[in-house]
């Protein structure tokens, strides 16, 4: 229990920080929820980076940080995670690096039309207007 | 005579409206049924519905129809405006199939969309816009490899856009509520690649267009894209 509240926190703390640097709130959890669980070694790298911008020149399965961010258009916290998923599922995360990549833009507008959607989903659909005697 | 026939016009489309009412209502009484005595056991994320699955029939028929053999090679011998246009055409004629109504396609690599930070991504889909937009530098490279992905691109974007109709409601394609709802809480959460690669790899909408386009990829060549 107290682990799990500790590792919250961790997140939370790191989600902050990464919405500070500039991240989207859904990219900020997602990349938190990484950093908390990241190998240590690049953990202690990713705290010294935070503090001094120091970039390591670890390479992992022929990846570093410094190609990640010019080839990959990344951020640095990206290509730590990207480093760290290199370790965990080498074969996935070169399956990924080489994929082609792309973005959903999800506006206001969109997001308007799911909630709407959510909500007839929910309550049931309303009914078209009745048949007008005017034809 | 012309009034006639603007009356039956009038009524064809009211009549189809209430056809499209009546089919949406016994969808969500399936779906509410559904959830209520749990029938569905397994992770619908992985399975297809009659509907999507007749759509990758079709689209690996139209893919072939473009494309008798690998797509990269055969672009490979086209010029860059000839690319386009197969391009284009192809995305235009998927649309049609996928009733996604007033699509727009641009293949296009202005700063704004495809500036050096971001030159990597192929393609980005504005779903509520109803615009794609290809990155057309790909277009000018002689690699059969990054032209195969070019053309896996517009499968991948015109998915998004299937996915964009059935989180809207628009055109549901079978699809049950708990996909649909993964799908919108996936929308709200979007992960971007350059924020967190693995988070957008794995993430709901982006698993299902690689899947939905490796289906149609396996189907047409016989190999995974």
């Amino acid at each position: 229990m107290l682990e799990e509240m500790k590792r919250l926190a961790e997140e939370k703390q790191w989600a902050v920080f990464l919405e500070d640097y500039g991240y989207s709130r859904a990219g900020a959890r997602s990349a938190a929820k990484g950093l908390v669980q990241m190998d240590p070694q690049l953990k202690q790298d990713f705290i010294c980076w935070s503090q001094d911008g120091s970039i390591p020149q670890t390479e992992i399965a022929g990846f570093d940080i410094p190609g990640l961010i010019q080839h990959k258009a990344m951020t640095v916290p990206a290509a730590f995670l990207t480093l760290d998923w290199l370790l965990r599922e080498p074969e996935q995360a070169k399956t990924a690096l080489a994929d082609l990549m792309d973005e959903i833009v999800v506006d206001d507008g969109l997001l308007n039309l799911i909630e709407e959607a959510e909500r007839e989903d929910r309550d049931g659909p309303s009914l078209s207007p009745p048949i007008r005697n005017d034809i | 005579m012309q009034l006639l026939q603007k009356a039956g016009d009038k009524v064809k489309a009211i009549l189809e409206q209430k056809i499209a009412d009546v089919l949406r209502s016994v969808e969500y009484l399936r779906d509410r049924l559904t959830q209520f005595f749990g029938l569905h056991h397994v992770d619908e994320a992985l399975i297809y519905t009659e509907q999507e699955n007749k759509l990758i029939d079709q689209t690996v028929e139209t893919l072939i129809n473009y494309f008798p053999n690998n797509p990269g090679e055969m672009l490979l011998n086209e010029d860059y405006e000839s690319r386009c246009e197969a391009v284009e055409d192809l995305a235009s004629e998927l649309a049609a199939l996928y009733q996604v109504e007033d699509l727009e396609i641009l293949i296009t690599d202005s700063d704004g969309m495809f500036s050096e930070g971001n030159g990597v991504i192929y393609g980005f889909a504005y779903i509520e816009e109803g615009i794609v937009y290809i990155n057309r530098k790909y277009l000018y490279v002689n690699d059969a490899v990054v032209l195969e992905h070019i053309v896996s691109t517009v499968i991948h974007e015109l998915r998004h856009m299937m996915q964009g109709q059935v989180m809207t409601l628009h055109n549901t394609y079978g699809v049950p509520y708990n996909r649909r709802s993964a799908w919108r809480d996936n929308a709200r959460n979007y992960v971007t690649a350059c924020e967190d690669l693995e988070g957008y790899y794995n993430q709901p909408l982006e698993y299902d267009a690689r899947n939905f386009a490796n289906r149609v990829w396996h189907g047409a060549y016989h190999k995974t894209i």
